[in-house]
């Protein structure tokens, strides 16, 4: 092909070879970009929004927040049973609805402390860690299964030891409980918890490895005992 | 003016001791549903019954309403001519379950919900059933199954690694290998007309 015939095809194609091909092939790739890296983006934009904003974040719209801390000698209504047993009357625990913050969860040795939230869906693993609504809430008195990411809000679990303390407040008392084991174990291993016990355990898990990006087959749980804090009254009948 | 003064000093008492109450706890007709959930049906390998988890949920879901006494008994109603026709189905477990079987017994789940003023849909693409409250929040969302006593059903267990995108890192292979077609095709035809 001669040199004039060349330059005559550029000079023919010139607006679309030159021009709006780079263009939508820069946007298109701009695009793609912003797709694949987004959500490894956003972490640190909402960390560096949070440390440069003057104001508290908002996230009212994203899910509901019930929890009231309960002071030291503040006191709940109580009601003393057959067993001699004082447990928190019912009717003043606000009973959280799925999604709702209604505590925190804290240990101290390992640098956690955390939004509760009864439910593990994504906003709530996205803003704390959350049980799992088919356990059940502290001071029921059954298995009590908690999740967190393990990149960010259970990263912690990593620094767990047995005969750490974990605290969990929430609006209707606080409760303690003494880490008695972990372990690493497979995600579809039935047998690392017991959602039908019929005594008070806190279950915490995380992926493993901790710093592993992306699915693993492992969790990392962490099993604790009830220390104390006052149990809640399930029934609503009287029983003084 | 003593007696207003006397008033107002009550009303300030009253609204210092009073203690907030919410509609918590499980009653007498709630703890009959929840009884009756953990009862089995008889189906054709055998006694099956709710798995614990979802058993679970409902006693969490009933401690935050009040269930009056004929709600009740009109869920029992319900629950045991969905258990009749289950155990007249022929079927091993729900997934089993014709289509029209399906439907009908999605009929017993509705009437169940309805009665506490619920609504209930299935997604046959993610064969999920969930149950929305009054308030059009979702208050139950799993796969309908029986499983055999004791047995859970799902895997409680949630991915907990890094919040990562799949779709991200495919866009992102799509990306490099148009890329790199396209420069070398760019090459090619460069050469191809050089020569």
């Amino acid at each position: 092909m001669s040199d004039k015939k060349r330059r005559h095809r550029h000079k023919k194609n010139g607006g679309k070879s030159f021009i709006i091909l780079p263009i939508i092939f820069l946007f298109g790739t701009y695009l793609v970009l912003y797709l694949a890296l987004a959500p490894s983006f956003s972490t640190v934009f909402s960390a560096v929004g949070l440390i440069f904003s003057d104001n508290e974040k908002d996230y009212s719209t994203e899910y509901e927040n019930i929890f009231v801390p309960v002071s030291e000698n503040s006191t709940l209504p109580t009601v003393t049973k057959e067993d001699n047993q004082t447990y928190v009357k019912i009717d003043a625990v606000e009973y959280p609805n799925y999604g709702n913050q209604f505590g925190e969860l804290i240990i101290e040795d390992c640098g956690i402390d955390n939004k509760l939230f009864f439910g593990d869906g994504e906003v709530a693993l996205r803003n704390g860690v959350g049980i799992y609504n088919g356990s059940f809430v502290p001071g029921y008195g059954g298995t009590i299964l908690v999740a967190g990411h393990n990149n960010t809000y259970f990263n912690g679990l990593k620094y767990a030891e047995k005969g750490q303390t974990v605290v969990i407040r929430t609006s209707y008392g606080n409760y303690e409980y003494r880490i008695t084991d972990t372990a690493v174990k497979k995600a579809t291993d039935r047998s690392a918890y017991d959602l039908n016990a019929d005594y008070e355990n806190l279950i915490m898990y995380t992926c493993y490895p901790f710093d592993e990006l992306g699915l693993t087959d492992y969790r990392f749980f962490v099993y604790a005992e009830y220390v104390s804090g006052t149990p809640i009254d399930k029934s609503t009948e009287e029983g003084e | 003016m003593k007696k207003l003064s006397a008033i107002l000093i009550a009303l300030v008492l009253v609204a210092a001791t009073a203690v907030t109450a919410f509609a918590a706890g499980i009653n007498s007709s709630e703890q009959a549903v929840l009884d009756e959930l953990k009862t089995s049906v008889a189906m054709k390998d055998g006694e099956m019954v709710i798995p614990t988890e979802y058993v679970n949920q409902a006693e969490n879901y009933f401690n935050t309403i009040e269930m009056t006494e004929a709600q009740s008994k009109d869920i029992i109603a319900i629950i045991e001519d969905g258990k009749k026709f289950l155990a007249n189905s022929g079927a091993s477990n729900i997934s089993d379950l014709t289509f029209a079987q399906k439907q009908e017994l999605l009929g017993y789940g509705k009437k169940v919900v309805g009665v506490l003023d619920m609504t209930m849909s299935y997604d046959k693409t993610t064969k999920k059933l969930t149950i929305f409250d009054p308030n059009g929040e979702v208050a139950f969302s799993a796969t309908p199954y029986l499983t055999k006593t004791g047995a859970i059903a799902e895997n409680p267990i949630k991915t907990t690694g890094s919040d990562i995108n799949y779709f991200g890192f495919i866009a992102l292979g799509a990306a490099a290998v148009v890329l790199v077609a396209g420069g070398t095709m760019f090459v090619v035809k460069t050469k191809k007309e050089r020569a």
